[in-house]
């Protein structure tokens, strides 16, 4: 048994909007865990966090699987019932936190809101609560934060801010989706330096979803590589990172510029000769190692090592040439 | 391989520029005598924070703002002398893409004729000619003939991208100003654009002047770089000098956050 307390468990998830974008995506994430996932725009990665916390867009459906929060099933909760988890156990952190946050309100006013809508309490202690999470997060000057307006923070300050307002009600699982995206460089490293604080501070459990591999490499404990709603590599960030097992995740990490990595590479198109397999692995058209094995059968998410799974038929072949 | 780059002459040259923006009553310096040039197949990479005057100066090099004081000549012409600003030739010299592909195309036109229209303003074609000169330019930037009959909602973003730089180059430009090219893009797209960027330079001789946050991405290919502070040039070297002897503090920190 693992002795970490699992907080959440996503099992066989696929969903669908008029074409399936996941197919049985299963996870599991623990206290005081980063788990990242990453892969490429349309693989299914906001799908996921949309459909964990049951905010599918029009048209889109959970077609099997089961998410367990906490053990318990939370995918065909009541709506008022799934709402008070929400923002109360589940927070959520979106790209762009002048979007989330109201243009025409006082940041005082958004903590209110938020933690009055979950727990009866005075506005004065609502506003004691921000100004400790400001504290845990070490924002400096939350007096001068909670008076101000979000246009008059800077793009990262908002976001801190943002981060701040879903971590109020000190919610067991934070989900972030693309939480830097927007943000410069310098200011990304303050975002992911709340993130590990926050994890320490508060031991939450969080699943960042991003493109971006330098938030990984930073935060995450743990990470899934998503490429067309599956997860084709999921372990350990560390043997991840180093020494990426599945031909897409290779491709990725090549792809990446870094101050060694200065010759980047890019992921072959997709060939649209080849007609998409639908029973083999979904990435063999753009695979370099791809044989015919690959386009026929499926692929399974196979063990390679201690915490560390691979979804290729070939990867012991692969790995032993690279 | 930098020494020979230096060698040659600038085509663009920066002098001195400055310009500052009014709000409520007090005066705030975007660009701040600023120094630069650029050589012919030469990559200059400008980082910076947002707010850093990263934008303005590239719109003050294109020629969309004028300076309020200090020069911007290209190839041996002030490019705000109203003789050479009346000039096609002056326009066409220097051509930029932008972040958002999707909102530097009209949405509702087809590629094609986005194309097309943008040849009218710089050459006299005949219809046919147009449609042979868009397809050669859409074969160029890797994309096929069919992709000029879409509109850029039906395109993916490096596709658009892509079609941005077609556009862009369809003047043979000699400088090509790149803001924030490939921000909003995917890294394995961020990949193929900067694959075809490089290929680009070196068919066409394209200076490059290469805005970016993102310094391991311009450590990838810039021959030089200069690092924009409030309005101000902090320090310009190659790549490899910044990134393993930063000066300043605010580059210390770029550095370091760019690290992984």
């Amino acid at each position: 048994m693992n002795p970490k307390k699992q907080v959440l468990a996503v099992k066989d998830l696929s969903v669908e909007y008029r074409q399936k974008v996941l197919r049985q995506i299963s996870f599991e994430v623990y206290k005081g865990e980063i788990l990242g996932l990453v892969g490429e725009s349309g693989s299914g990665k906001s799908s996921l966090i949309r459909a964990v916390t049951g905010l599918l867009n029009e048209g889109g459906k959970v077609t099997e699987g089961e998410v367990l929060f906490h053990g318990t099933e939370i995918l065909g909760l009541q709506k008022d019932k799934l709402r008070s988890i929400r923002g109360n156990e589940i927070a959520t952190v979106f790209q762009n936190p002048a979007g989330f946050l109201n243009p025409t309100r006082k940041i005082r006013k958004h903590f209110i809101e938020t933690v009055r809508s979950h727990e009866k309490t005075s506005k004065i202690d609502a506003c004691s609560r921000a100004l400790s999470i400001f504290e845990k997060l070490d924002l400096k000057d939350g007096k001068r934060i909670l008076d101000s307006y979000p246009f008059e923070l800077s793009g990262g300050m908002n976001q801190r801010v943002a981060i701040a307002l879903s971590m109020v009600l000190e919610p067991d699982l934070l989900l972030a989706d693309e939480p830097t995206s927007a943000l410069d460089l310098t200011i990304q490293d303050q975002v992911i330096d709340e993130f590990l604080r926050l994890r320490d501070v508060l031991g939450t459990a969080i699943v960042i979803v991003t493109h971006n591999m330098g938030v990984v490499a930073k935060a995450a404990d743990r990470v899934g590589v998503v490429y067309d709603g599956e997860i084709v590599e999921i372990g350990d960030a560390n043997k991840i990172l180093k020494d990426p097992l599945h031909p897409y995740t290779i491709g990725l990490m090549d792809s990446v510029p870094t101050y060694k990595n200065k010759k980047i590479k890019s992921i072959p198109l997709k060939n649209d000769d080849v007609k998409r397999p639908v029973e083999g692995c979904r990435f063999a058209p753009r695979c370099t190692y791809a044989s015919e094995r690959c386009f026929k059968e499926k692929q399974i998410l196979r063990k390679n090592q201690e915490d560390h799974y691979c979804r290729c038929m070939r990867v012991e072949e692969i790995n032993v040439n690279k | 391989m930098s020494t020979n780059e230096q060698m040659k002459n600038p085509i663009l040259t920066v002098e001195n520029v400055s310009k500052s923006f009014t709000k409520k009553y007090a005066k705030i310096p975007a660009v701040d005598g600023v120094n630069l040039s650029v050589a012919a197949g030469e990559v200059l990479g400008l980082v910076g924070e947002s707010g850093s005057g990263k934008s303005t100066l590239a719109r003050l090099i294109t020629g969309m703002i004028k300076p309020d004081t200090g020069k911007i000549i290209m190839d041996g012409k002030n490019i705000n002398d109203i003789k050479n600003k009346k000039s096609k030739a002056m326009l066409s010299n220097i051509q930029m893409v932008f972040q958002d592909a999707y909102s530097s195309f009209d949405g509702r036109m087809k590629i094609g004729d986005s194309i097309g229209e943008f040849l009218d303003n710089h050459y006299k074609m005949s219809r046919e000619m147009k449609r042979e000169k868009t397809i050669e330019l859409l074969d160029k930037v890797g994309l096929s003939p069919e992709h000029a009959n879409r509109i850029p909602g039906q395109l993916s973003g490096g596709q658009c991208q892509r079609a941005a730089i077609a556009r862009a180059i369809s003047t043979n430009p000699k400088i090509l100003v790149c803001d924030e090219a490939t921000s909003a893009l995917d890294v394995s797209v961020q990949a193929q654009i900067m694959e075809l960027l490089e290929r680009l330079r070196q068919d066409l001789d394209i200076g490059f002047l290469f805005i970016s946050h993102d310094l391991p991405l311009v450590n990838c290919f810039a021959h030089r770089m200069a690092v924009m502070y409030e309005g101000k040039i902090l320090e310009t070297g190659t790549p490899e000098k910044i990134i393993n002897d930063p000066k300043f503090e605010y580059t210390q920190k770029l550095v370091s956050a760019g690290r992984y």
